[in-house]
């Protein structure tokens, strides 16, 4: 007999990814039915996304940059100043300024 | 609008933002401080550029993203990871019938306390370190940065497909490892 494990793993995976189609969620709804390590998998994908959506926001608080770092860049940039500054082709992408507008 | 032109007014508004944003998607303390430091020179080498059209934050951090994917594509070139996805790494977690080789357990432990358990942060950093490079990269951008699918699949250059089969295999991987360590009793 050949199972629908596999297939089913891939599709509890894709459902964060994007919409299944209509078929595959009734395919995938009647194997978790009626297959208790598939609906074990699915909840522990459920646990594991939702872990690292709380850890994202807890994490983000904590990073800053070293001192020694900001002075490394201010240092740069200032002997920048000295020697010749601008043109180089960054500055074509620097260009095209993003939207929105903060201030 | 006003020009402020002084690099450590800069550098002390916004580095710390820049900094996480970088560190979060790298993963990586020395990387992320290198392109974040490379952003600041290369916006400030083209200060003249800037239109005010957008916050200055806004601005600086389209620089640092342009930074980021360099520094990634960089990484992959160097790397040559284009075989992670035609190998099948799927055949250790299924047996010939496709059933599981070994069957999950159920995770009894809430999102809300397993975020703050210092054994699962720790067991998640070395599963993940376990993980191929390209398949750990794209998962962080997605699950741990929250990054929009079509910014990751240009970032590294895949089709959405490829990007469903590495979140597949990093979800296989992880959920085997994690119960491993003794996560799902």
């Amino acid at each position: 007999m050949n199972h629908f494990c596999r297939q089913a793993s891939r599709l509890t995976s894709d459902r964060f990814e994007r919409n299944l189609h209509v078929g595959e969620r009734i395919k995938l709804a009647i194997h978790l039915w009626m297959c208790a390590s598939c609906r074990n998998y699915a909840s522990t994908l459920q646990v594991l996304h939702a872990t690292l959506k709380y850890m994202r926001s807890d994490e983000e608080k904590k990073i800053k940059l070293s001192p020694s770092r900001k002075q490394a860049i201010i240092a740069q940039c200032h002997q920048k100043n000295e020697g010749n500054a601008s043109d180089t082709p960054v500055n074509d992408l620097l260009k095209s300024n993003p939207k929105p507008s903060e201030e | 609008m006003q020009q402020e032109e002084d690099i450590s007014a800069w550098v002390a508004a916004y580095s710390d933002d820049l900094y996480r944003f970088a560190r979060i998607r790298l993963q990586d303390d020395d990387a992320a401080q290198d392109v974040v430091q490379d952003a600041f020179f290369a916006a400030w080498k083209a200060k003249d550029g800037f239109k005010g059209n957008s916050s200055r934050k806004t601005w600086l951090i389209g620089i640092l993203k342009h930074k980021i994917i360099d520094h990634i594509r960089k990484q992959i070139r160097t790397r040559k990871l284009t075989d992670e996805l035609t190998q099948d790494p799927n055949s250790p977690w299924f047996n010939s019938d496709n059933s599981w080789q070994d069957a999950a357990r159920v995770w009894r432990d809430s999102p809300e306390h397993l975020c703050h358990d210092d054994n699962f942060r720790s067991s998640l950093q070395e599963c993940m370190q376990k993980l191929p490079l390209r398949q750990r990269q794209v998962f962080m951008l997605r699950e741990i940065v929250g990054e929009d699918a079509q910014v990751v699949c240009n970032t590294f250059d895949i089709t959405s497909t490829n990007l469903h089969v590495l979140m597949h295999r990093a979800r296989l991987s992880l959920r085997h490892c994690l119960e491993k360590h003794g996560f799902g009793a």
